[in-house]
């Protein structure tokens, strides 16, 4: 279940009229002064959006300048005004996108958010160098707000209309894929080449890492990303972030195509074994990879399987993002057994290697993989679904070793026959009726109960207590009925 | 700053050698001689002559000496480790470390790849697989511990192994009874019950000396034969019902015999002859709780069927009475509570008789330590202890992010007359006297944090410390009460000398801190230069110092803000048991054993107050809010938690009523909060509507009638409700009371469209080019 998140407006209309009051007459002062009234009793409602937050300081900063009463100040307190405003707000808008282990630079990360340049330096000069000229700090309070128009206001209130801004596109992460398979390779051949290497294998993967963490920013604006949640009440909340979810998804498409995890040859995809494990060679080749990955993203394996098992079940899908995802191959890879083949062994393997049975609160990484095989190969869903017989073999090899998961799926592979009809008997209709009468008393068991209860939330008191010294309780006697926190429903 | 990393890696490495024992023992029993311990273990904590520059060191040895040896054990682990990295001929010898080709099976004949390398080098040496799902590295989880930033561990580099193999998680046995029926367990017969003056629907069990018996849910204990020990308490045989709250989302008590108390009533319950008593045994009745708190899961999810055992753990576990059922073994999400050595010596020297010529001593004991420590699982042990010498203890709360007997926001004394044995959140209380600082942390008002801990010290001193108690029906001390004072977990910077400051003022004769171990994790104390000019006089209490629980052993599903938004939960849905309506304050214990969840908040009858009328005046405490001007102030008020004040008449001026707008809610921009030396916040209630015509507003609180009415002002401070307070649970659309979703005010559903949209969020766990 999402939870909704607290806003500080009963309703979005309120936050249109605040917008109006700011943006509509550059002259209207008090109209200003209105929307500063607003933003500061909405502060202290609950936590403000950072966007409200830094309109609520540069207008606070512009409001000084206009006024009367402080045109015989020291300039200087204006400067320091308008630039910790400016600094905040570039600040506020920057640190949560800082989503990867590494910092990034502030300048890619504003880039990335259609942010100008020039506000970061100016963040960057007000911070560390001399305090920016009023000028330049009234134009960048300008520019900030508009931007807080086009990027924050516009697609609050209408979150259906187009955004202004398009995003730059993700780079694709295929390269640095390609990047670190050259390298492995390379001291694969020649382990005496390891120490020369090492630095580029290190660089390669903090360069993936960085990939993700840009991936995530652009998750923001991709078309398919979740309707998430919004960090309850606080920052540290225990939940999944559906943006490294997106970002780890991107990343797994790319590592699923043909030429990453499944090599381009067919005769290397798997070897000869009976085991069900990918071949030597590419786990040499992958495992440092999945592994560094793994330690920085919990939930990459689950995701990895979710995928492998995705594109083994179903037609491959435009992520309907703009990013390239560049193919390896052009060769069709509909019709390809060995891949697939392959694809599922790497599942396998990536069960084996990190489930630890561990199970808070959601599936283990094994029974994850085991419910998505279960639903496509169920009895009677087993047309449709390609290389069935592959399918068959991953849940054999995931589920081995634990027998109920066994039991499971070996009644679910031997049950993939249409079920007989069921002849209809007279006595059935009985049966069902007894059903329907069970079901209704325990309707109305439940009716009495809330009643009940009703009752009890007015009558435990005597009625000398439902009103005290101006504090009446209401109870059913009063027109009060239940409705949502913050309307008023009046008593009578 | 090496961020949480190398925090959580250290606690990795050590857990592996720590968690061990102490899994696999839980509290050790205590024996008569921890009971009446000898008088060199009493003496153990010398009165120091001058504490402040030697403080640790003189603390008890046995803490420190357990200090020492988890140290060396830490390392002989690491050893062979780090050694491998050098005596690289080993790595080539150990066939299984390396990974071949299978030449000879594979018939390709491409010789692209060749990969003969000890894998213990290919792995780049980076973080250890990060196994365990509960709180691992994550960028979007920005540390939650705001203070605990400078740590500055060294990373401990560890290889990745071929194959990451997952360590497997050893559960450990919880109960090593096995209800057998008529044989250790009993169902009774109504007449058996009426005879012993028992309630129906009871279960009789009949415990062995060495067995352990670990209940899930709520349940009602008596004690019939014999003496057992739970959460780190000796109960005897008597006539008392203790009620246990055994949730999932804290650790689970085990009830264990122990040696029996002298003192105790061999026969006070008088026992049917079927029912079998083990030599050196116990036996106890256990009857289910109908107290509606399991209700609380369906209002905030999160804690959904936390007094069941889990999906995992369902086919095990075996239902001794509705809404009870044994487990018999530790799962990742049921830890049980175990007593680590150190506190166990703690708190037996503490609560220790003088000798009978003495004057019982005015004893004040002061809790300390980090967060996540075990501190206020020590204070509520310690103050259960206490109950079984005295009569009555008091309790002062000096940590307004985690109260124990309050929602968050207030500091506050309670008076406790009888055990406790649950969470926080399933004993709220109202408080002898309590002040709204109305923010889970005394951040952003220092000074008026510390004024209402010293309020609430001298109202201790004056009133409650000493006072005579006309019944004296039991053995326990009646005209002492002593004082448990729990600081906050905010031990650095600014909160260390709050905390120092808080120290001072309650003069404590024993002071029990504990220390979190480096090597489990817990960060490292900062150095310091010289003396501190705001050291604390030299005082002449007793100094412990104790270990911190391991770090596993708090569960991790359920964070701090869960558990905080679980509290006001809890609070606004619980049913006080109406007082009397005296003058006198009374110093008793008044905690709800009931919670109404039948409705959710939204559908709760409210009070109607005429706010023109009832209220005085309302004063918003927070930073920032002095800008809320008269006009917005309804704005502000409607859905607000708010603190209900009583004030002693005259203390307070009272804002000038303005005459041209009747409409105006008597309020003065800027208001300092009320004075604690002349007020004190009744309770807590929820503004959940304001009429948008009239002077009249509806309000939520557990707060008995008869106190309202001298609340005349109310405070705002920074504490909200909780969302899942806002939502209907009977509603499977996520509508609210009727209304569609997408209507409710305050709420907004789905993704927030725009940028900045979120809360400003801090990150503290970067990494800069230098540590890459």
């Amino acid at each position: 279940m999402r939870l909704p998140r607290r806003v500080p407006w009963a309703n979005i209309g309120e936050l249109d009229q605040l917008c109006s009051w700011i943006f509509a007459d550059e002259g209207d002062l008090e109209a200003k002064q209105f929307a500063l009234s607003r933003l500061s009793a909405w502060r202290a409602i609950t936590a403000l959006p950072h966007a409200l937050e830094s309109t609520l300081s540069i207008l606070t900063a512009r409001l000084l300048d206009t006024s009367e009463t402080t045109q015989n100040y020291p300039r200087l307190s204006l400067r320091q005004n308008y630039a910790a405003a400016i600094i905040r707000m570039v600040n506020g808008l920057v640190d949560p996108l800082q989503a990867g282990a590494y910092a990034r630079s502030i300048a890619s990360i504003a880039a990335q958010l259609g942010l100008p340049s020039w506000l970061v330096e100016l963040r960057h000069a007000a911070t560390h160098e001399d305090l920016p000229s009023l000028e330049m700090l009234r134009e960048a309070a300008r520019e900030s707000l508009t931007w807080l128009l086009h990027n924050y206001f516009y697609p609050t209130i209408n979150p259906s209309a187009p955004r202004l801004n398009t995003p730059t596109p993700l780079r694709p992460v295929t390269p640095l894929l390609k990047h670190y398979k050259t390298l492995l390779k390379l001291i694969m051949r020649d382990a005496s080449l390891r120490k020369q290497y090492q630095p580029d294998v290190d660089a390669v993967l903090r360069d993936i890492e960085r990939w993700l963490a840009e991936a995530k920013v652009a998750a923001d604006f991709a078309a398919d990303a979740y309707g998430w949640d919004t960090a309850i009440d606080s920052n540290d909340i225990e939940q999944e972030d559906p943006r490294e979810r997106w970002a780890l998804e991107r990343l797994c498409d790319a590592i699923v195509e043909k030429g990453a995890l499944v090599s381009l040859s067919q005769k290397r995809r798997n070897s000869q074994s009976d085991e069900f494990v990918p071949p030597q060679s590419s786990l040499v080749l992958w495992t440092p990879l999945l592994a560094h990955i793994q330690a920085y993203h919990p939930t990459f394996p689950t995701i990895l399987t979710t995928q492998i098992v995705d594109s083994l079940l179903y037609e491959r899908l435009s992520t309907g993002f703009d990013m390239d995802v560049v193919s390896f191959d052009v060769e069709d890879s509909q019709n390809d057994p060995s891949y697939h083949l392959a694809l599922a062994r790497w599942a396998a393997w990536v069960v084996r290697t990190y489930d630890n049975g561990q199970e808070n609160g959601e599936l283990s990484l094994r029974k994850n993989v085991i419910v998505l095989l279960a639903s496509a190969l169920a009895p009677g869903k087993t047309e449709g679904v390609k290389e069935f017989k592959i399918l068959a073999t991953l849940l054999e090899a995931v589920s081995s070793g634990f027998p109920e998961l066994q039991k499971a799926s070996e009644m679910l592979l031997s049950a993939s026959y249409p079920l007989p009809l069921q002849q209809w008997d007279a006595g059935d209709l009985t049966v069902m009726n007894e059903r329907l009468h069970s079901l209704m008393s325990f309707g109305d068991d439940s009716q009495e109960h809330m009643d009940d209860s009703d009752a009890l939330a007015t009558t435990s008191l005597p009625v000398s207590d439902r009103q005290t010294g101006g504090w009446t309780l209401l109870d059913n006697q009063s027109c009060w009925k239940s409705c949502p926190i913050g309307i008023y429903h009046s008593s009578r | 700053m090496l961020s949480a990393i190398a925090v959580r890696k250290a606690a990795q490495a050590a857990l592996g050698s720590s968690q061990a024992p102490n899994s696999t023992q839980p509290s050790p029993p205590p024996t008569p001689s921890s009971l009446a311990p000898p008088p060199d273990v009493i003496r153990e904590p010398k009165r120091n002559p001058n504490p402040p520059p030697s403080k640790r060191k003189s603390s008890s040895t046995n803490g420190k000496a357990s200090r020492k040896s988890k140290k060396a054990k830490f390392l002989s682990e690491r050893a062979p480790r780090t050694s491998r990295y050098f005596e690289s001929k080993d790595v080539f010898e150990r066939e299984e470390e390396v990974i071949m080709v299978e030449s000879s099976s594979d018939s390709e004949s491409d010789v692209e790849v060749q990969p003969v390398i000890p894998v213990s080098q290919t792995s780049v040496p980076l973080i250890a697989p990060a196994v365990g799902k509960g709180r691992t590295w994550s960028p979007s989880r920005p540390s939650s511990d705001e203070e605990a930033e400078e740590g500055s561990n060294p990373i401990v580099s560890m290889e990745l192994p071929p194959y990451p193999q997952p360590s497997g998680y050893e559960p450990s046995q919880l109960s090593t009874f096995r209800p057998t029926p008529d044989f250790n367990f009993y169902d009774l017969s109504t007449e058996e019950l009426s005879a012993m003056v028992l309630q129906n629907e009871t279960s009789v069990l009949s415990i062995e000396r060495e067995e352990t018996l670990a209940l899930l849910g709520t349940y009602a204990l008596v004690i019939l034969r014999g003496s057992v020990s739970i959460l780190g308490v000796t109960l005897s045989a008597s006539k008392v019902t203790h009620h246990v709250f055994a949730p999932r989302s804290a650790p689970i008590p085990i009830l264990r015999c122990v040696a029996l108390d002298i003192h105790a009533d061999p026969d006070i319950h008088s026992l049917p002859s079927r029912i079998r008593n083990f030599q050196g045994g116990a036996v106890v009745a256990i009857q289910s709780l109908d107290a509606g708190i399991e209700g609380l899961g369906r209002i905030c999810r999160v804690f959904d069927g936390v007094f069941e055992p889990s999906r995992w753990q369902r086919s095990s576990a075996e239902v001794i009475r509705p809404g009870v059922s044994l487990v018999t073994h530790s799962t990742r999400d049921v830890q049980p509570f175990v007593l680590p050595a150190s506190w166990s010596i703690a708190l037996s020297a503490a609560d220790t008789l003088p000798p009978p010529e003495d004057p019982i001593p005015l004893s004040v004991y002061v809790v300390k330590g980090p967060k996540k420590s075990g501190k206020s699982t020590f204070a509520r042990t310690l103050l259960n202890r206490l109950l079984a010498r005295f009569h009555r203890v008091a309790y002062l709360e000096c940590d307004v992010g985690q109260s124990e007997f309050t929602p968050g926001g207030l500091v506050a004394l309670n008076i406790l007359d009888s055990p406790i044995f649950g969470p926080p959140f399933t004993h709220p209380s109202r408080p002898y006297r309590a002040h709204y600082v109305g923010a889970t942390s005394p951040r952003c008002s220092p000074a008026h944090y510390l004024a209402a801990i010293q309020a609430l010290l001298e109202a201790y001193k004056l009133e409650v410390q000493t006072s005579i108690l006309d019944e004296s029906t039991d053995t326990r001390v009646t005209d002492v009460i002593p004082l448990v004072v729990n600081t906050m977990g905010w031990t650095k910077g600014l909160g260390a000398d709050l905390n120092a400051k808080v120290e001072e003022l309650a003069e404590p004769t024993h002071v029990f801190e504990i220390i979190g171990l480096e090597e489990k994790g817990w960060p490292t104390a900062p150095p310091t230069y010289g003396a501190l000019p705001n050291e604390p006089a030299p005082s002449n209490a007793f100094q412990y110092t104790l270990e911190a629980i391991p770090p596993n052993s708090t569960n991790t599903h359920f964070n701090a803000v869960d558990q905080r938004n679980l509290n006001i939960l809890s609070y606004f849905h619980a049913i006080f048991p109406s007082t009397l309506p005296s003058a006198l304050a009374p110093i008793r214990q008044i905690t709800a054993t009931k919670w109404d969840t039948s409705l959710p908040l939204c559908a709760r009858y409210p009070y109607e107050v005429d706010w023109s009328q009832t209220f005085d005046q309302v004063i918003l405490i927070g930073t920032g809010y002095e800008d809320v001007i008269p006009s917005e102030i309804l704005t502000v008020l409607n859905g607000a938690i708010v603190g209900l004040v009583e004030c002693e008449p005259g203390t307070e001026d009272l804002p000038h009523p303005n005459p041209t707008d009747s409409l105006q809610f008597p309020y003065t921009q800027s208001r300092h909060p009320p004075m604690p030396l002349t007020s004190t916040c009744h309770g807590l209630a929820l503004v959940r509507s304001i009429s948008p015509s009239s002077s009249h507003m509806h309000v939520l609180t557990p707060v008995p009638p008869a106190v309202l009415a001298r609340c005349r002002v109310i405070v705002k401070g920074e504490l909200e409700l909780p969302i899942w307070g806002m939502l209907d649970f009977r509603d499977a659309n996520e509508g609210v009371a009727g209304e569609e979703k997408g209507r409710v005010p305050y709420l907004q559903w789905g993704k927030g469209e725009g940028l900045g949209g979120e809360r400003r969020r801090v990150r503290r766990n970067l990494m800069r080019k230098a540590q890459m």
